[in-house]
């Protein structure tokens, strides 16, 4: 079984982060949370810890002043190589063109539609995250 | 006996026998043209029948008082470079020949008139170039205002249609968030995360859950409307009983669901949209399978009669039928024939399929008897070449 050591959230919407927060604590499968509502202190945040390596993100798209896909870049900007996060992105957004845009980024390894389920959690957690024992 | 008159045409003024000066005179009189000769050396009119008083509110007189200045001081300063071109034409254009114009003048109350010209060479100097041109002019303000304002309204319809579009994508887009974010809110109470729960409390929970997947499916049917409008429509050669066959298998879990038969004869080839047609027969089939008769299980059977110029395709049920007074209203947006606890609908459904046909240049239409079932009629032109 596997960890996800860091994960950042960035969603504008805080009742949607109080809800993905608790379900993320019952779970027990993320060590380490940041949650962030605005991009770009989610930036700021990188900027300070350039090795996003064990990091796990979930994105919004649709966000006030910076939206997903621009976080995207600026985080293309700050973090390379081996050091880049896994990026997941979590929206409500049906279009089919957010999912191809966001295909673009190479960070980007999964798109999932608002509900987020604890399942989701589990399942990004064993694919992406580290052993416990590791840790 | 003439050659023209044996095969039918007028005379010739000659062989008429007319006397010509009181027949030209005659006809410029009634003619509703301005009838006017130009001197291409002096820039002038020299003449002008009476009815250049009646459109430009100018005596003759004070038309040719004009003299040269006649072109600048009258036309419109826009049009000038055309009509200058116009004349250029003129000095060059073969006897017989007729040059024509559209442009604007000045009438003597300030406004503008459209006016359209018709202009041939009337008379050559000795070195053969054209001394004089004969036109006749008609008033053509009404039609280039008549145009105008179509033209106005036409545009203005298509901003209003695209903002209500945009409107209606961008209302179903912002109301799908807040609809997500409220179904984790009440899941989190349904499964207890909360604290247990009474038995009532579980039960307006539950009710609330319902109330938002309601919510959901109006925001992606309404999403899925105005996605389909966008597109537009591209026509290819398909088989119909291909498109079925794949809606079948999107529904193949409500089939299942619903104890239901779904069965189609051979089906033609069709220049359609392949994905409107989807969406079309997507809607028909899952209507079928909801509106059923309580106990009896839905039998679907989609046949096509392939005419000359048109293909008339036929969706029948056995469910409960509909009130003929309903017929029309049920292609109408958001109209629903149920409570909303009998039937999950919300009123999309028949909306996209009346779009789907009448992008195929057809009709549709449905014929139903109340408890024995219905049938939906779609014609669609082009038969199955």
């Amino acid at each position: 079984m596997t960890r996800i050591a860091n994960l950042v959230l960035v969603d504008d919407n805080p009742i949607d982060q109080l809800l993905y927060r608790r379900m993320i604590e019952r779970t027990g499968k993320v060590d380490n949370l940041q949650e962030f509502m605005s991009p770009d202190h989610a930036i700021a945040y990188f900027q300070d810890n350039p090795d996003a390596s064990s990091t796990v993100v979930f994105l919004d798209i649709n966000m006030p002043r910076t939206d997903g896909f621009e976080f995207l870049e600026m985080l293309a900007d700050n973090v390379t190589g081996a050091k880049v996060p896994v990026v997941v992105m979590l929206t409500s957004s049906l279009n089919p063109q957010d999912k191809a845009r966001a295909a673009n980024f190479p960070m980007v390894k999964e798109f999932l539609h608002k509900p987020l389920r604890a399942a989701d959690i589990e399942r990004i957690a064993n694919a992406y995250g580290v052993q416990s024992g590791d840790l | 006996m003439s050659q023209s008159a044996e095969i039918g045409l007028a005379p010739s003024l000659m062989e008429a026998g007319y006397n010509l000066t009181s027949f030209l005179e005659q006809v410029t009189n009634v003619a509703p043209s301005i009838i006017y000769v130009f001197n291409q050396k002096t820039r002038a009119n020299e003449y002008a029948n009476r009815n250049i008083a009646d459109v430009m509110g100018f005596s003759e007189a004070e038309v040719q008082a004009m003299g040269s200045a006649v072109l600048p001081e009258l036309c419109h300063p826009e049009d000038m470079p055309r009509i200058l071109e116009f004349h250029q034409k003129l000095q060059t254009i073969d006897d017989g020949e007729v040059a024509t114009i559209t442009y604007r003048i000045r009438h003597k109350d300030g406004g503008w008139r459209w006016l359209i010209s018709y202009d041939t060479v009337f008379e050559r100097d000795a070195q053969g170039l054209v001394l004089r041109t004969i036109g006749a002019t008609a008033d053509i303000t009404a039609q280039k205002e008549a145009e105008a304002k179509t033209k106005d309204a036409l545009r203005a319809e298509a901003l209003a249609t695209e903002q209500l579009r945009a409107f209606a994508y961008s209302v179903s887009h912002e109301m799908r968030a807040p609809t997500v974010t409220l179904q984790m809110l009440l899941g989190e109470l349904e499964n207890g995360h909360a604290g247990p729960l009474s038995d009532d409390a579980k039960d307006l929970v539950a009710k609330g859950l319902e109330t938002v997947a309601r919510m959901q499916a109006v925001t992606e049917n309404t999403l899925d409307f105005t996605k389909l409008v966008e597109q537009g429509t591209s026509l290819e050669r398909v088989n119909l009983g291909h498109i079925l066959s794949n809606v079948m298998q999107d529904l193949a879990a409500n089939v299942t669901a619903a104890d239901a038969t779904v069965k189609w004869a051979k089906l033609p080839d069709l220049l359609v949209d392949s994905l409107q047609m989807h969406a079309l027969f997507r809607n028909l089939i899952s209507n079928a399978l909801k509106y059923s008769r309580p106990g009896v299980p839905p039998a679907v059977k989609v046949t096509a009669q392939v005419g000359s110029a048109a293909t008339l395709i036929a969706v029948q049920d056995n469910g409960q039928g509909i009130d003929p007074k309903h017929w029309n209203s049920i292609f109408k947006m958001f109209w629903r024939g149920h409570h909303h606890d009998d039937v999950h609908g919300i009123g999309l459904g028949l909306q996209i399929c009346r779009h789907v046909v009448t992008a195929h240049g057809g009709d549709i239409w449905v014929d139903s008897k109340p408890g024995e079932g219905s049938t939906f009629w779609i014609r669609l032109p082009g038969a199955n070449q």
